[in-house]
């Protein structure tokens, strides 16, 4: 099963947010609400957990400024 | 041996009380982390108010509620509404905006409800389910059916003033509510100490005389307890309970909130006994249950949440059929120009005499209390021997009964929420507001609630809820507050019909219809018009809504108006027709559902449009006429569309003013005459 990672809509004024940093690595077994990316806002940042248990596929670098809704990676679950 | 089995049974009957909380609280910790997965992954989209450190309150009331027992919530909802018993594969096809959800996508997830499961409102306004839960209790104490209503709400809502209005409605008619206060210890991102001062809010029911429990908000089994007696007291008739739960709220206000205003370590500590674990682990500990059934318990859950979501996923969205349904019953009603040509529904109208616009209302009310037992009557001061502020209602509680003919405190709120709660139970309330100036104050429970559920609710419940009030212009003597005719805000709402008869034969035609119609209905009587008699049959007979009446037939422009500026429109055309203009009246009667094709075919017959309306003019309901009278008639139009409305001021008290500021027949005349000299009329 795959499970996309989209940039979510943190807060009701967010157009776009950027991703600071990986907190897993690429390829990396992940478990579900295991934090995996930090998501920085206008004025705050949060730690972005995983939706699903699997392997992490980074699709965009650290550093990236991405709109909501963007897909920065993937988790590819068993099943 | 009686002994030990009796209490072998109670040690069974906790037990599996116990299991029944875990399985309540796993199903709802399941539920609301789904959400938040899908939030996670940028796959839904919208504001979501986590339920996690809430999930004990709801689990422990839901062994005492029966499905057809009502439950009014708050938008921090998805506890409360797994509790109450609704499908989860409908709750999460709604969070989705699906078709196939509760309210086929068009409430989502702040305003769900599930009548079959007794859900009837879930409020996106703090503090506004309270006065609903009234009315839904009301109709129980009407028909002694032994229902409850359990209205649920955050700590903030205490601050409102909904909450007292309704507490103290709920005190002085006893009813059957549990006002359950789940005290989350913040008001969005507003501490308990930056808000108010008590040390609890149950100290607050003192003030209503209703006793007032603390509880324990992580322990589903004391929330059971105290919820146990408060829902029994309401059922033995004794009323209402304020249940104060306490809990902490383990995440920030929204989803992705920050949590800089929460305390980190009291934050962390309550993580660590976070309800549904600590509950887990004590179960354990006290051996009445095994980690294996448990574990099946939380497999379960888990398997009906991801099924639910499947199902959300795989739902179509609603197709744009749904856009205008639900709005009202039927979409005749929408403003448009399909509405097909209604028949009077006479019923057999005898002997016709001249009675005054206030007796037609009274005879109107007392033809609806005798013909329906679903009719109530209730407002300030109505029931005898005040019998109203002006008299309107004199006699009919004395004829009916107190119960159904009822005297409210001074509180405009709790008495359109008690007639929105009455009508989503079935009953057709009929809810006075003394003056329109008032609806000012309980504007939240029309436009918002009275308005919105039909739709909010994908048009699975209804509030068939007739809300009459006085409009006191140009009577004298009442100035700013008590003068105003705000049918124009009404009808700005979709969701509310309006009505504003001028003769005391379309009163109590119309008012019979508003209270047979299936939508809110705010129907305003003119004071100016009160005790002006006119022809009305005897008897019952309707006139229904969105029928426009020609007042007087005319040939040269078509003065268009409603309420008590007909009188003054046909002072004003007898004027006219003494220097040979023949100006038709033509009285809308109902603004919503409004007459476009009777307003088209007198005005595209005379060529010309003047409107009038005792409202001030500027951004008044003539506006709107003016637009869509130049939308649909430009090129056969012999003016432009005058306007004569209210001038843009407050309504001045004193008589060399309020004169000036309304719409008299000589402005009307003056205006008219303008027109048909070609240019513009004022």
């Amino acid at each position: 099963m795959l499970t996309l990672l989209r940039i979510p809509k943190a807060a009701v004024s967010m157009q776009e947010g950027t991703l600071v940093a990986w907190l897993a690595i690429d390829g990396q077994f992940v478990r579900e609400g295991e934090p995996i990316y930090t998501l920085e806002l206008e004025k705050s940042a949060m730690d972005v957990v995983a939706p699903a248990s699997g392997v992490l596929k980074h699709a965009k670098p650290a550093g990236s400024v991405c709109p909501v809704g963007e897909v920065v990676g993937e988790i590819v679950g068993e099943g | 041996m009686a002994k030990f089995a009796s209490e072998s049974q109670v040690d069974t009957d906790r037990r599996q009380l116990t299991v029944r909380c875990y399985r309540t609280m796993s199903r709802i910790a399941e539920s609301d982390q789904a959400i938040q997965r899908a939030l996670s992954a940028g796959e839904l989209q919208f504001q979501y108010y986590p339920v996690s450190g809430q999930e004990a309150i709801p689990a422990g009331l839901e062994p005492l509620l029966n499905r057809d027992d009502y439950a009014v919530i708050t938008y921090r909802c998805m506890h409360d509404i797994v509790a109450k018993g609704t499908p989860l594969k409908e709750i999460m096809a709604e969070m989705y905006g699906r078709a196939s959800g509760t309210s086929k996508g068009k409430g989502g997830p702040m305003h769900l409800s599930d009548p079959n499961s007794g859900l009837m409102v879930t409020t996106g306004i703090v503090g506004g389910g309270l006065p609903i839960a009234n009315g839904l209790a009301w109709a129980s104490q009407l028909r002694r059916d032994g229902r409850v209503t359990m209205v649920s709400f955050g700590d903030g809502a205490t601050s409102t003033g909904a909450f007292h209005e309704a507490l103290t409605l709920a005190s002085i008619w006893r009813l059957p509510v549990v006002f359950v206060c789940q005290n989350n210890q913040y008001a969005e991102y507003t501490s308990l100490a930056e808000y108010t001062r008590l040390p609890s809010f149950a100290l607050k029911a003192d003030g209503y005389a209703m006793p007032g429990i603390r509880v324990d908000g992580n322990d589903p089994l004391a929330v059971h307890d105290a919820a146990q007696d408060a829902i029994d007291r309401a059922r033995r008739g004794e009323g209402p309970t304020f249940l104060e739960a306490v809990c902490y709220r383990l995440q920030g206000h929204a989803f992705g909130s920050d949590e800089s205003h929460m305390d980190k370590l009291t934050l962390e500590r309550a993580r660590a006994e976070a309800p549904v674990q600590a509950f887990r682990r004590r179960l354990l500990a006290e051996g009445l249950t095994s980690e294996p059934e448990l574990a099946a318990i939380d497999a379960a859950a888990r398997a009906e949440v991801m099924e639910a979501i499947e199902f959300a996923r795989q739902s179509p969205l609603p197709g744009p059929e749904e856009l205008d349904s639900d709005v009202f019953a039927s979409r005749e009603d929408l403003p448009g120009e399909t509405r097909s040509a209604r028949t009077r529904q006479a019923g057999s109208p005898s002997a016709s005499r001249r009675i005054t616009f206030s007796a037609a209302v009274t005879e109107a009310l007392d033809i609806a209390l005798a013909r329906d037992q679903k009719v109530v009557l209730f407002g300030e001061d109505v029931a005898d021997p005040a019998g109203g502020v002006v008299k309107v209602t004199k006699g009919l509680s004395a004829k009916y009964g107190s119960e159904r003919v009822r005297s409210t405190p001074i509180a405009e709120s709790a008495i359109v929420g008690a007639g929105i709660g009455a009508a989503l139970a079935g009953l057709r309330p009929v809810a006075e507001i003394m003056i329109n100036d008032f609806l000012e104050v309980c504007m939240d429970q029309v436009a918002n609630h009275a308005a919105k559920l039909r739709y909010m609710s994908g048009g699975r419940t209804q509030v068939p809820l007739t809300i009459r009030t006085l409009t006191a212009g140009f009577v004298g003597s009442f100035g700013a507050q008590h003068s105003q005719s705000l049918e124009g805000w009404l009808a700005h709402t979709p969701g509310l019909k309006v009505a504003c008869p001028s003769t005391p034969f379309d009163a109590k035609g119309l008012l019979l219809a508003c209270i047979e119609d299936d939508d809110p209905c705010v129907f305003f009587e003119p004071m100016r018009c009160y005790f002006t008699p006119g022809e009305v049959p005897e008897g019952y007979y309707t006139i229904p809504l969105g029928e426009a009446d020609i007042k007087r037939p005319g040939s040269d422009l078509t003065i268009v108006t409603y309420g008590w500026t007909v009188a003054e429109s046909l002072v004003a055309a007898t004027g006219l027709a003494r220097e040979g203009i023949a100006a038709e009246v033509l009285d809308l009667r109902t603004i919503v559902p409004l007459d476009i094709p009777a307003l088209l075919e007198s005005v595209s017959r005379t060529g010309r449009a003047l409107i009038v309306h005792a409202a001030v003019e500027f951004g008044g309901f003539g506006a709107e006429l003016s637009a869509l009278l130049n939308e649909r008639l430009h090129g056969r139009l012999k003016a432009p569309v005058g306007r004569v409305g209210a001038r843009y001021t407050p309504v001045p008290f004193s008589q060399g003013l309020e004169p000036l500021h309304f719409p008299t027949a000589s402005r009307i005349e003056t205006a008219a005459r303008k027109l048909m000299e070609g240019g513009r009329s004022c």
